[in-house]
């Protein structure tokens, strides 16, 4: 037990930290703007040559069956559309590092990232069936949630034997574990991370809210399709660790967006078929790492 | 690998079964279902005709008569895991079926709709009474993940969590642990 540690100690302290390539953190910042637009969108992105030609080519995946190969990024955000590009520009920077195992949450190698993209296409399509007007910018709000376990899993290596016993002994959910353990949970240290990068404030409390939706001081929308994207993830078992099911879910969440639970079963079933159509994006191809 | 003298090698086939996934087979096998959340891993033999299936189930009933992707579904999928079953050999009534998952998020209230851990282990329990199927042991409930495996040469069924390994039951010799 260490709860003398900041935020700040937790993410200098931590080795080989991810990163996200400044590119991509400036095409979710500018979609996000008022004055985000095709080109300042392009533009950005093709600061990054690497990310560039893994976007273009999961621009040309099955997945969008377009009838002919996209040569350039203005074409991709012309035919894609930016929020679509700035999605895949953001899978395309997070799939090197949210695919290594993480120990400390006995996550097996890809089983970060299966429960990542799930939460990702999950937060999208509740956000359709809410009927909200910018569904697919919870994409990437469900892409990035649990970014705060690869800072805290090697501080919790071999420790979730015991923090599962402390919690079945104080009847505690796993993050309230982990606030006992280090003085702050994964939401936490995700939120700080996502901070320090500059993203959009949506983006930070969907991060930092993402168990406890009722506690964000704004209406969220993203706070809560990320919330119950992340309990239908782990309902149907995308990649599960040590920690399991031991979250709350607050129901309220469905209420705010005008859902209740009678829609569970056609949500999770739905989801589902979004998840496998999803995954012809990388039928063809292996994203390399970075 | 070598086989010591009058030992018998058995070249088992490997089956992992994730969500929605449903195999039958006629040889031995070791089936797997692995990572299991409130979805439900049903492994099932007749040992003595050598056919063993196995299905993930994730929602309790199939949301329309002919629904698509009937392997989702406890009332579709087990229908059609005893039937395959049937017709490469087994009888139904000598099939043995060990089932485990059904988690729920912690603090589910039971009776909800959300505990669908809860509704799918009620869901495939009926179904494979109403094929006359023998539950002979399960692993259901709770807010952890687990993997159960059966290792058809030997009948051993075990699940898997993250503290462990246990053996569950033997669907060869109709044992329980």
């Amino acid at each position: 037990v260490n709860p003398t540690l900041t935020l700040e100690d937790i993410v200098n302290k931590t080795p080989d930290l991810p990163t996200i390539p400044a590119a991509a953190l400036a095409v979710v910042r500018e979609t996000e703007s008022a004055t985000g637009n095709a080109n300042t969108v392009a533009s950005h992105l093709a600061q990054d040559q690497a990310l560039t030609a893994r976007v273009l080519r999961l621009s040309n995946s099955a997945y969008y069956g377009l009838q002919r190969q996209v040569m350039d990024l203005q074409e991709a955000v012309v035919v894609l559309g930016m929020r679509s590009v700035r999605n895949l520009a953001m899978v395309a920077a997070t799939y090197p590092w949210l695919t290594k195992p993480l120990k400390g949450y006995c996550l097996g190698p890809k089983e970060m990232w299966t429960h990542a993209f799930g939460t990702a296409v999950g937060a999208q399509l509740i956000a359709s069936k809410a009927k909200l007007a910018e569904s697919d910018r919870m994409f990437t709000a469900g892409l990035l949630h649990n970014i705060g376990k690869v800072a805290l899993s090697i501080w919790l290596e071999n420790k979730i034997p015991a923090m599962l016993a402390l919690a079945t002994r104080d009847n505690l959910t796993f993050n309230q574990v982990e606030r006992k353990l280090l003085g702050y949970d994964h939401a936490e240290v995700g939120a700080y991370m996502a901070e320090q990068w500059n993203l959009p404030k949506p983006l930070i409390q969907a991060i930092r809210y993402h168990h406890e939706p009722n506690e964000c001081p704004d209406t969220n929308t993203t706070v809560d399709c990320v919330h119950i994207a992340d309990f239908l993830t782990m309902s149907m078992g995308f990649g599960l660790g040590g920690d399991g099911l031991r979250y709350d879910f607050q129901e309220e969440a469905l209420a705010r967006l005008g859902l209740d639970a009678t829609v569970f079963d056609e949500l999770a079933n739905g989801f589902v078929d979004s998840v496998c159509q999803y995954e012809e994006l990388f039928q063809d191809m292996q994203l390399e790492a970075a | 690998m070598v086989a010591a003298r009058g030992e018998r090698l058995t070249v088992c086939t490997q089956v992992v079964l994730n969500m929605g996934a449903l195999q039958v087979v006629h040889q031995p096998t070791s089936m797997t279902c692995p990572g299991l959340g409130s979805c439900i891993g049903i492994l099932a033999s007749d040992p003595e005709a050598e056919v063993h299936g196995g299905v993930v189930v994730m929602l309790p009933s199939a949301p329309t008569p002919g629904a698509a992707n009937p392997e989702r579904f406890a009332d579709t999928a087990i229908a059609k895991m005893i039937e395959q079953m049937v017709e490469l050999g087994a009888s139904a009534e000598n099939i043995r079926a060990a089932i485990a998952g059904g988690a729920c998020m912690f603090g589910t209230l039971s009776a909800s709709p959300l505990d669908l851990g809860a509704r799918n282990a009620v869901a495939v329990k009926q179904q494979l009474r109403k094929h006359g199927v023998t539950v002979l042991a399960e692993d259901i409930g709770g807010d952890h993940t687990r993997s159960i495996r059966y290792d058809s040469p030997t009948g051993q069924v075990t699940i898997t969590n993250v503290i462990g390994e246990k053996p569950l039951c033997n669907l060869r010799d109709g044992g329980v642990a």
